[in-house]
This record gives C-alpha cells, sequence and structure tokens, in this order.
C-alpha cells in the first residue's frame, strides 16, 4: 500500500511539475539569461559520463542567436577538464558531427529523433520542450536556475548521468515522439 | 562653421553605416562573466536570475545588472502579470526610491524620484527600447494608462543621474521600457496574446500584443485601449476644495455654468447651461456630459509597431491620453469635465551593424512629436473663461553608438548624436485673458496683437442669458506661428571605457552636450565593482547630470504659472555605495547615496541647491511554500528612506523665495513596499502588495506648510497611511482569468498637492491658488477581473 502511495505521490509531482512548465512556456516566457544557461549547461556537460574521457566538446545551436553568441565567446576555453572546441549555429540540424545540441526552437521532433540516432545530448531553456522529449532544460525557477532531467529521453539519448545529478537536478521520466 | 557641423556628423553616420556589414555577431566574454565559467555548480545554482540579464540601461552596452554602473529595479513581464498591473501607473507606487502622487488628473501620477520635487515627472528619463519618450515641450513622463502592457517583457529603472551616457535629462534616472523582440522567437514562430479587463468606475481596456518571425523577417505588435469614468468625488477622501457642489455654484461660475436664474429672462438655468437659455444643449456638453458637476472621463490609446529585416528595422509608437481633470484643482478655480490631452508619435528607423574590424555600430533615427493641448474651464479672479490651449513640438534625432572589444578584459564604447528640434515657445491660447498666450484668430483685438483679445473672459456677476461665456476658436498645433516656435540643435558624443581586472571593473564615461541655447555642458561617471566572491558585489559610483529647462519654464508662461527665459539648466553630483548580496533565500541589494543639486528650478526660477541623502533597501525573498505541490513563495521588501533638504524657500507672506535651509517637502521620509507572491497549487497565485509611507512635510510653496506661512493657523502634513492591494489569478495553458482588488481595508488619506499646490485650506475663500494643496485619494476598494487569451 505504503509503495502504491508513494508512486501515486510521485507521479502528482511530476504532473504539477510538467504543469507548471508547460504553463510558464509561452515564446516570451521569463527564461534563464544567456551567460547563465550557457555557463550551467558547459557545468552539466561533466555530469555525462561519456565526457570523462574527451578532452572536447562541440556545440551546435539551432534558432537562438543570442545563446550561440555567448557560447562562441567560450569557444577555446576550458569548462574545468572540457574544452569548448566548437560552436555552430543555424536554424537546421547540424551538418557535422557534434555532442550536444541545444534547442532554441525548430521542428523539435525532428531534431529530438535525429538526437537519439546519433547519440547526442539535446539541451534546451524553453521549458515548454520538456514535453517534446528535450533531455536537458535550463530553467528559471522562480529567480533561481533550476534543472530538469528527463531521464527517458536521456537514456534514448545514450547520456549517462552520474548520480550527482540527482543533487542537483529535478527529474521527470515522460517522452513524446511518434517514433517511439 | 556651426551649421557644417550637423552636416559632418550625418556623413559620418552614414558613412560608418556603409562601412558596417550584416555578420553574425560573437559576444566576447567580459572577465566579470568568464567568471562563471569558474564557479562550482553547486554556486552557479544559487545566482540570482536578475542579476545575470543583459542590459543597456545603465552604460548604452549590453552588460549584466550585476556588472551594471547604478542601482536598479527591474519588473518583469511575470511581476506585471503576477501583480495585476494594468498600467504604467500603478508599476509606479510600487517602486523604492519615488515618491508617487496620484493625481488623477491630467497627469495621471506624477512620481519624484530620489526625493527631488519637480511640478511633474521630469527629471526621470522614460524610454521606450531606449528612445525618449518625455514630452518635448514639458519634459514630462506621462505615466498613465496609455502604454500597451502585454507588449512589455520588462521595465529597467536605474536610479541616480546618467548624464554621461544619455546628455541630457537623465538627471534623476531612468524608466526604460523594453518590449518584446520576436527576433528572439525561432524561425516560424509567432504568438498572439490579448488582455479584456473591466472593472470599477465603468473602466475597460483590450491590450494586444502580438509578433512573429520567419527567417530574418519579424514583426512586433501591441496596442492598447482603456476607457473609465474614474472615480465618483464622492469616493475620494474628503477635502473642502472638491466638494462638488462648489463646480455649480453661481458666485464662482456665474449662472451659465453655474446653477442659477437667468437675470434677464428670470429662466431656470441648469449648471452646465453656458448660453443660460435654460437647458443643456449638446454643444454646450463636454465629453457628452454638462460642466458645472462632477466627471472626470479618460481614454486612452496607444500603438507599437515594428517590422524588422536582418539587422534593419523601422518602427513606430503612438499613444494619445485624454484625461479630465479629476481632483488635481480646487473646483472653484477649474472645472474637471473638460479634456486634457497628451499626444506622442515616433518614427524610427535602426540598424545594428559590425565592421570587419569588429567595431559594432548601432545608428538609431527617430522623428518625433509631442503635443499637449486641451479645453480650460476656469473662474480666475471672479471672470470666467472657457479656452483652448495648445502646444505642438517636434526633433529629428540622429545618433550612433559604437562599441569595440579591445581585449577580453577591456572594451570601449562611445555615441554621438544630433538633434533638432521645433519647440512651441508659449502656449497656444484663445478666449483668455487679453495679451495671453498666443491666438492668431483673436490677435488682432489683443493689447500685443498676438494673444487672446479678453472677449471670452466675463465676470461671473455679469454672466446672463445676453452676455456668456463664449466657447473659442480650436487652435490647431500645426498652425502654430514661426515667431512663436523655436529651433534648437544638440549634439553630443560621449566616450566609455569598461575594464575587468580580476574581480574588479572599472567604468569610465565622459560625454559633452552642447546645446544652441544652454550652451555646452560636460558630464562624467566613474564606477568601481568588486565581486568579492560568487555572492557579494560592491560597487561605488559617482556621477553627474544636467537638465535643460524645459520649453514650458523658459517661455510658457500663463495665468497661474510662471516662465523665465534666463533659467540656467540644473546640475546633480551624486556618489553611491552598492551592496547586493545573493542569499539562498534572500537577495539583499541596498545603495546609500548622497545627491547635490544645482539651479533647482522652481515657479519659473532657479531656486538654488538642495541636498539630498537617501537610503535604499531592495530585497527579494524566496521561501518554501506552505501549501503542498506548490512553487515557491517569492517577494520583496522594499524599504527607502530620503532625506531632502532645500537652501530656498518660498514664503508665502512675502510672496518670494528666500535663503533658508530646511526640508524640502513633499518627500516621506520613510517608504516601506511589501510585495508576496503565494502560489496555490498549479493553477492559482495570489500577489499581495502593501505599500507604507510616513507622514511628510510639504513643499514651501504650499501654504499648508506653517514654517513658510506665518498666516497658517496649524501646519498640515501630509499624513502616513497604509495602501493594501491584492491580485487572484487563475491560469490555464492559454487562458488566464484575475480580480484584482486595490486598497482592500479602505485607507482614506491625502497626498500633496502637485505643481505650485496653493489652494490652501480655508475653503470659505477662494484664493485662486489652483492647484490642490492636498490631493484626496480613492477611499474605496477598486475592482478589476481581467481575461487573457494567448495563442
Amino acid at each position: 500500500m505504503k509503495v502504491f502511495i508513494d508512486r501515486y505521490k510521485e507521479l502528482f509531482r511530476q504532473a504539477v511539475m510538467l504543469s507548471m512548465l508547460v504553463m510558464s512556456s509561452v515564446a516570451f516566457a521569463d527564461s534563464l539569461p544567456d551567460k547563465l544557461t550557457v555557463a550551467i549547461i558547459f557545468k552539466l556537460i561533466e555530469y555525462d559520463e561519456r565526457f570523462d574521457k574527451r578532452e572536447s566538446v562541440k556545440v551546435h545551436v539551432i534558432s537562438s542567436a543570442s545563446i550561440a553568441s555567448v557560447m562562441a565567446g567560450y569557444q577555446g576555453k576550458r569548462f574545468n577538464n572540457l574544452e569548448i572546441m566548437k560552436v555552430t549555429h543555424s536554424d537546421k540540424l547540424p551538418e557535422s558531427e557534434v555532442d550536444v545540441i541545444f534547442i532554441g526552437g525548430g521542428k523539435i521532433k525532428e531534431i529530438v529523433d535525429h538526437a537519439r540516432e546519433n547519440r547526442v545530448l539535446t539541451v534546451t531553456n524553453r521549458p515548454d520542450y520538456s514535453k517534446d522529449g528535450v533531455s536537458l532544460i535550463v530553467f528559471n525557477d522562480e529567480g533561481l536556475p533550476g534543472i530538469l532531467i528527463n531521464t527517458v529521453s536521456s537514456g534514448l539519448e545514450g547520456v549517462l548521468w552520474k548520480p550527482e545529478v540527482l543533487d542537483v537536478a529535478r527529474t521527470i521520466d515522460e517522452y513524446k515522439s511518434d517514433s517511439l | 562653421m556651426i551649421n557644417q557641423r550637423p552636416a559632418a556628423l550625418t556623413i559620418a553616420i552614414l558613412a560608418s553605416l556603409m562601412l558596417s556589414n550584416y555578420g553574425h555577431t560573437t559576444e566576447r566574454q567580459s572577465a566579470s562573466d568568464v567568471k562563471l565559467h569558474e564557479m562550482s555548480l553547486d554556486d552557479l545554482l544559487l545566482q540570482r536570475v536578475e542579476l545575470y540579464r543583459d542590459s543597456k540601461t545603465a552604460s548604452g552596452t549590453n552588460e549584466t545588472i550585476r556588472n551594471s554602473p547604478a542601482a536598479m529595479v527591474v519588473i518583469n513581464a511575470e511581476d506585471i502579470k503576477r501583480r495585476g498591473y494594468d498600467s504604467l501607473d500603478e508599476i509606479m507606487d510600487d517602486l523604492p526610491g519615488f515618491d508617487t502622487i496620484v493625481t488623477n488628473g491630467t497627469m495621471q501620477v506624477v512620481s519624484y524620484q530620489r526625493g527631488y520635487r519637480t511640478p511633474w515627472t521630469q527629471r526621470t528619463l522614460l524610454l521606450v527600447n531606449g528612445r525618449v519618450d518625455n514630452n518635448l515641450w514639458n519634459h514630462s513622463a506621462q505615466l498613465s494608462r496609455q502604454y500597451p502592457i502585454n507588449i512589455i517583457e520588462r521595465i529597467e529603472v536605474l536610479y541616480g543621474p546618467a548624464g554621461a551616457v544619455y546628455g541630457p535629462n537623465a538627471f534623476l534616472g531612468v524608466i526604460n521600457i523594453i518590449t518584446k523582440d520576436s527576433r528572439e522567437l525561432a524561425p516560424g514562430e509567432s504568438y498572439l496574446k490579448t488582455t479584456f479587463s473591466a472593472g470599477s468606475y465603468s473602466s475597460s481596456s483590450v491590450d494586444l500584443a502580438a509578433g512573429g518571425r520567419e527567417g530574418d523577417l519579424y514583426y512586433n505588435f501591441g496596442g492598447r485601449l482603456f476607457s473609465s469614468h474614474e472615480a465618483d468625488i464622492d469616493d475620494y477622501s474628503s477635502w473642502g476644495f472638491t466638494n462638488p457642489e462648489l463646480l455649480s455654484d453661481a458666485s464662482i461660475w456665474g449662472v451659465g455654468i453655474g446653477e442659477g436664474v437667468d437675470p434677464v429672462t428670470s429662466v431656470y438655468s441648469p449648471p452646465g447651461d453656458i448660453n443660460v437659455n435654460g437647458t443643456v444643449d449638446p454643444f454646450e456638453q463636454f465629453n457628452g456630459k454638462s460642466i458645472g458637476r462632477y466627471e472626470d472621463p479618460s481614454d486612452n490609446i496607444g500603438v507599437m509597431g515594428e517590422l524588422g529585416y536582418k539587422q534593419l528595422k523601422a518602427g513606430y509608437l503612438y499613444w494619445k491620453t485624454d484625461e479630465g481633470y479629476g481632483p488635481y484643482y480646487s473646483f472653484a478655480d477649474a472645472q474637471p469635465n473638460s479634456s486634457w490631452f497628451h499626444e506622442s508619435r515616433q518614427f524610427y528607423i535602426e540598424h545594428n551593424g559590425k565592421t570587419s574590424s569588429g567595431l559594432s555600430v548601432d545608428t538609431d533615427v527617430v522623428y518625433r512629436s509631442s503635443q499637449v493641448y486641451g479645453d480650460w474651464v476656469e473662474s480666475f479672479g471672479g471672470s470666467v473663461s472657457i479656452s483652448d490651449w495648445n502646444s505642438y513640438n517636434t526633433a529629428v534625432r540622429i545618433e550612433q553608438k559604437y562599441r569595440y572589444t579591445l581585449t577580453d578584459t577591456m572594451q570601449l564604447n562611445g555615441g554621438i548624436k544630433y538633434e533638432k528640434k521645433t519647440l512651441t515657445k508659449t502656449y497656444m491660447i484663445c478666449n483668455y485673458f487679453d495679451g495671453l498666450g498666443i491666438c492668431p484668430e483673436q490677435a488682432a483685438g489683443s493689447v500685443n496683437g498676438a494673444g487672446s483679445d479678453g472677449s471670452g473672459v466675463v465676470d461671473a456677476a455679469d454672466i446672463d442669458s445676453s452676455n456668456f461665456t463664449s466657447f473659442p476658436p480650436t487652435v490647431r498645433g500645426e498652425d502654430i506661428p514661426g515667431y512663436n516656435s523655436i529651433n534648437t540643435k544638440d549634439i553630443g558624443a560621449y566616450i566609455q571605457g569598461i575594464w575587468d581586472f580580476g574581480r574588479t571593473r572599472y567604468n569610465l564615461s565622459l560625454r559633452m552636450d552642447d546645446n544652441s541655447e544652454y550652451g555646452t555642458e560636460v558630464n562624467p561617471r566613474g564606477a568601481f565593482i568588486y565581486h568579492s566572491d560568487a555572492f557579494n558585489t560592491y560597487k561605488i559610483i559617482y556621477g553627474e547630470a544636467f537638465q535643460e529647462p524645459a520649453p514650458k519654464d523658459l517661455y510658457g508662461d500663463f495665468n497661474g504659472r510662471l516662465a523665465n527665459s534666463e533659467l540656467k539648466p540644473e546640475k546633480v553630483r551624486n556618489i553611491e555605495f552598492v551592496i547586493v548580496n545573493q542569499g539562498k533565500n534572500l537577495l539583499s541589494d541596498s545603495s546609500l547615496f548622497y545627491a547635490n543639486y544645482q539651479n533647482a528650478i522652481a515657479s519659473g526660477d532657479n531656486v538654488g541647491g538642495r541636498d539630498i541623502y537617501g537610503f535604499e533597501y531592495r530585497g527579494k525573498y524566496r521561501l518554501p511554500n506552505f501549501l503542498k505541490d506548490s512553487s515557491d513563495i517569492t517577494g520583496n521588501i522594499f524599504y527607502t528612506y530620503t532625506r531632502a533638504m532645500s537652501d530656498r524657500q518660498y514664503d508665502n507672506v512675502a510672496g518670494q523665495w528666500i535663503d533658508e535651509r530646511s526640508e524640502q517637502g513633499d518627500i516621506a521620509p520613510h517608504k516601506v513596499n511589501f510585495m508576496v507572491n503565494i502560489p496555490v497549487g498549479v493553477k492559482y497565485n495570489v500577489n499581495l502588495m502593501a505599500n507604507w509611507l510616513s507622514s511628510r512635510d510639504l513643499f514651501s510653496q504650499n501654504p499648508l506648510r506653517k514654517e513658510f506661512n506665518s498666516l497658517a493657523d496649524v501646519d498640515t502634513k501630509a499624513e502616513a497611511y497604509t495602501k493594501v492591494d491584492i491580485n487572484i489569478l487563475y491560469q490555464s495553458k492559454d487562458i488566464e482569468y484575475g480580480l484584482k482588488i486595490e486598497n482592500i481595508f479602505e485607507e482614506e488619506y491625502l497626498l500633496p498637492g502637485v505643481e505650485s499646490a496653493t489652494s490652501g485650506n480655508n475653503f470659505q475663500i477662494d484664493n485662486d491658488g489652483f492647484q490642490n494643496s492636498l490631493l484626496p485619494q480613492v477611499k474605496d476598494r477598486v475592482y478589476m477581473i481581467y481575461l487573457t487569451v494567448k495563442l
């Protein structure tokens, strides 16, 4: 019985969180500032075990010139052990191999499917994309940065989150993709 | 040689515009921003979002608010939604460092920033996306219900002089309204948000925002219509000179506007029967209602549209306020049911480019017009008149801002400006006292061959069906004769260096402005910013600014207000210490400042210096919600302490300014704003706002201040008060419903009168003081319901 109640509570908690995020997700939601968004994303990449043995990371930004601009400013700089090697920006899928795709807009389903096929981590600062299967969402949580990880999507993208990430991030396990 | 300067400047601007390209810009990180990557993730997650917002308001170039050389408060779209703000005037009440007087009159609110008392809100620069929107003629910021609200992304309020970047009139601070920019949308994305509201006093509004982006093409649109009958005079706190019986008193207004019996025909003449024929005919009505009784209708409209392609954008901003006079003036001197208009237009073209050498160049070309006009129904010295007033002003401004990043830690910015203004000198006034104002249609009969001829002014005691107050000929703003206008030229240039050195940032600016009327002014600013760790920031800021005397004060004298063409610009020097501390549950931001002012302008005169000391605490808290499955409780606590001293005071008995250092007056020494936002589950939100202001002395021109009016029996102050508002919001994905209740405890209070505030409080004697010495406030609860639909 207790297991059932806990499971119910957890489902309710997730539903509440998702509802709150979706409702704050008009096009001009009060998102996290770009500089803070980028710094947190680059820090969080290190929580993916796949990057433990890597020295650099390549990022492609889709439909967010401002995020691309900030990320490009870090090009050649190191975040702990990882060098931000290359940052590209367009409104389309990346033309070359990348490790991370930042999604600012566009055809989300197509991007998410591409990421899953190529085992690329998807990231966004738009809470409404949580329901579309983006793995990592960095958002404005009542004036402080908040992190949300979609565990199902992360798994499909091959992300191996270190357990410590749960100390700083909240998780949901919902996804939406017609191909799945 | 002087005439060649604008041409050379224009060529320089155009040349650099041509040199600039449309390339994608890369934002190089300043040292302070790069420090973010040195923070641990735990520290990053405790950084306050609002401190990392990019803002151009303080330096004219993008920097985080944490790095801005100024104290600032930001109200974002979420704050606006949760607090139920329906217009700018509501926001002013809840800001620290502002003493806001709700007049409900021709200037809906008058807000004094940082303790500096002026006739209206004239020393705070009001910007819309960085473009000045203060009236060209009287410099007032019209903070009424006309600006579209849904299109606003955030409002940045800067405290302290910023003349080193903006040039003239960024005197006490800056309010910068930043609207949504569809460039931030993804290609193919668009939005539409509409709010309908209705409430007490037949108030209603429609507010619409829309935007979209397709490839490199994008558009932004905002529009708003507001209409209200406003509160009836019985809904206000009591004040003798707003007794509605005064409005129909035939001894003041005659038997035309007033109520009485025609001495010629012995026929009863109702209030507002101007021609004393026994009935109020439609042509005698104002706003569809007769005068001689209390009415105070308001209609506001605002429209903003922008179309952009890549780095080029064209835009249009238009608004108009049509306000009744409310309780602003004594009812023994002015009828409230007539219309006073402020109207503003801006056309602009903006280009953001970058040269191949890495120099960013932002170019802005703006044409704008400002108009103030309306009807004025007056009883002065026993004489009654209905006059028509107008002031029409235009300006063309070309401005360019440059930004060059020398190294990762150094950037050099600057800008140049050329502005040509055509300004009305004195009001166009028809049907007024002989020789006052400028009235082409009555000039031939006037004593000076230019103004009103006095034919519209009739003694109240003589009014009857054969001798009544006539209606004025209409004065069109576009018909202002050349001899009543003046052309001025402003040329300005500034340079700014920003240097990050370890945990410190230095920001040094110097600006020179040359005005064809007022001469040359030089204003520096220096800021030292120190981030001692991830959570603490210290700022020391020194800044100067100057305020041009407004054309109204230079040339616009008329009955009740004085002007002086010899006025000197006002000058401020401000030193400030700011501490910002980011805690887990509390963001504390405090300012301690001292400002010295010279050549303060009051009633058409430079009246010496003022010294203002102040402390502002701007706290933002976040607490766990006591309700299950609800987001955290958040809110603000603002505390403002202000001590404003003035070197000269107005001696009401002698009728002149005298050297005597004392409290300036009209500024509450203590002010507390408390706001709490409580999410209730997923869909409900409750927001409570409480403002407390301490008792305050009145301005020395106000005859109720006994210290400078030996004839006053007692010293009258504006007493302390507490006003509490609540906003309850229900939201689903695309629809929001809200209920806002203002003044829920029905606080009854009066605020200091504005301008010269000389009505006095001897309600048995009309001293023709015009502006009420104390302004009654709405004492009842005010309700508003609203519905927002998002598509």
